[in-house]
């Protein structure tokens, strides 16, 4: 296990290297640009979005590649599934480090600079969870979000992971179908769906309702309460039903 | 002695019965001969004893322990078969370097050497490999693992004569100086007839034979000499296959050779192509 856990850090790591290298390259020459230039403002976006997107990604990259070179080297699904899981761990931990080192240069930059990264997933806390911010120190807000990156990093290199086992699961003809679907499933069909029911009146309007009311009081994202460490748990826990999912997946998959 | 054994093994694909109550075994340092026709189903079972498919019942077990998604004893084994498994854009170089990683007693020296004499481009990706190379490579690494046992699905699959020669040479040279079991699977009986030890064949997901060369060849016997002599002597044998050359006939016969013999003629060993091709024919 130990030597194909070093076979995927080191695919993972040169593909992570080139991503963080990119990322600190535009850090460095928005920097320069709006050091040179006093009446330009600058900010990056969604920098801590692109390592969630990283890590899905690598999710579904390494899924059928890796696993067809495990399962020509003699080691089983199951040993794959654990090297391919300790592996993503450590890639969405170093993404949540690069978040928090894109962090700390625009903050140290900030006196001779107008660039600012205004979204990244220690932002997180700023956003959904600002009583914490309130009450909890510096220290303790830039943990919780570093803890907050790592978690959602994972669950969506996890998610990547089930998406590409489903994939190489159902039959070569439906997969096609799968690849057009899925996207249009999340990125068009839900958002639609979401906005219909979100105008609707009636019985329809009145069961969403309910339905919010319901995941309000429950706080699973631990909003309401302002407490992080709910959607901290709550990330996890998604993560753990996906990774069972996938491994339950796996050991059913045939590779020839 | 390690000895993977196939324990009433059934695998269906849809509607298609690939493998039926298969019950056989392989010893340690023997070279069994993995026979059958088109669609027998002998990948199927190569790759059920590897891991790579899941039989619908029945076991395979190495030693006692189930083969069936087990780190350990799937250490054991090595497939080579015509299936790319490695990651598009590895180079040769690439994946015999992991390889050493992932099987701790793999050569490389053994495997450059190889790669030498086969004239292996060890720079190139492997997808951009000749088919030909292709099989070369899951040879040259398949013959350096140096593990208890190896299976060869098709080996040599693409190959001239020169290298499918200079394959079964170095097989030969490596199975003499560091004894192992190579199950090879091959439609090219005639060539591989001279390494085979122990003959499995296989029909319709069934074994049919499965017992050492000699005992399955002396199941038939040939027969040489003028036609005549040989018509008559065949008559009311059960003949396996005939070649004619002007005057003389060879008849391959199934069964022992009669004590008195006409003038003329002579006995020789059956050739294995033929008896295969008479095992197998019926549907």
């Amino acid at each position: 296990m130990k030597r194909f856990i070093k076979y995927q850090l080191k695919d993972l790591l040169l593909s992570y290297s080139v991503y963080g290298a990119v990322m600190l390259l535009l850090l460095t020459v928005l920097v320069s640009i709006s050091g040179m230039y006093d009446d330009i403002n600058m900010s990056i976006n969604g920098n801590g979005f692109s390592s969630v997107i990283f890590c899905f990604v690598a999710g579904i990259a390494i899924y059928k590649e890796h696993c067809l070179l495990a399962i020509q080297n003699s080691i089983s699904r199951r040993d794959f599934f654990l090297c391919s899981i300790y592996s993503l761990t450590s890639l969405s931990f170093l993404c949540a480090l690069l978040d928090l080192l894109l962090r700390g240069i625009s903050q140290v930059t900030a006196s001779f600079s107008n660039v600012t990264t205004n979204f990244d997933l220690g932002n997180f806390i700023l956003l959904f969870y600002p009583e914490f911010l309130k009450k909890s120190s510096d220290a303790a807000v830039t943990a919780v979000g570093f803890i907050l990156s790592f978690i959602i990093c994972m669950a969506f290199a996890v998610l990547g992971l089930l998406i590409a086992g489903i994939y190489c699961r159902i039959p070569k003809k439906y997969r096609t179908l799968y690849c057009v679907l899925l996207p249009v499933v999340f990125c068009g069909v839900t958002p639609a769906v979401t906005v219909m029911v979100g105008s609707s009146s009636g019985a329809v309007s009145n069961f969403t309702e309910v339905l919010l009311n319901l995941f309000v009081s429950l706080d699973i994202m631990g909003t309401v309460s302002g407490n992080p460490f709910r959607g901290i748990l709550a990330a996890l826990v998604v993560s753990l039903i996906m990774g069972y999912l996938c491994y339950r997946i796996l050991r059913k998959t045939e590779m020839a | 002695m390690s000895r993977i054994e196939v324990t009433d093994v059934s695998k269906s694909f849809k509607d298609t019965q690939a493998l039926s109550h298969v019950n056989l075994h392989f010893e340690e340092n023997r070279i069994y001969g993995l026979l059958g026709r088109n669609g027998a189903g002998k990948s199927t079972l190569l790759n059920i004893i590897n891991n790579r498919l899941f039989a619908n019942s029945g076991m395979v077990t190495l030693d006692g322990d189930s083969l069936t998604e087990n780190t350990a004893a799937l250490s054991c084994c090595f497939l080579a078969n015509e299936s790319n498994l490695y990651p598009e854009g590895m180079k040769v170089k690439q994946a015999l370097k992991w390889s050493q990683e992932f099987y701790p007693d793999f050569d490389m020296n053994y495997a450059q050497e190889l790669g030498k004499m086969f004239g292996l481009p060890v720079k190139n990706k492997i997808k951009d490999l000749s088919t030909g190379y292709q099989t070369i490579f899951r040879n040259i690494i398949a013959l350096s693992v140096n593990v208890p046992f190896v299976f060869l699905d098709e080996p040599v699959l693409g190959l001239d004569a020169y290298h499918r020669d200079l394959f079964y040479r170095v097989l030969i040279e490596k199975y003499a100086k560091h004894p192992f079991t190579a199950v090879i699977s091959t439609h090219l009986i005639e060539e591989a007839a001279n390494i085979i030890e122990h003959a499995v064949v296989i029909k319709n997901g069934e074994i049919i034979r499965n017992e050492p060369i000699e005992s399955l060849l002396d199941s038939g016997y040939c027969i040489s000499g003028p036609r005549a002599q040989i018509d008559s002597y065949t008559e009311g044998k059960e003949i396996i296959g005939a070649d004619t050359l002007g005057g003389l006939k060879t008849a391959y016969v199934a069964g022992t050779p009669e004590p008195k013999l006409p003038a003329g003629t002579e006995i020789s060993r059956m050739n294995l192509q033929k008896l295969f091709i008479w095992l197998t024919e019926n549907p």
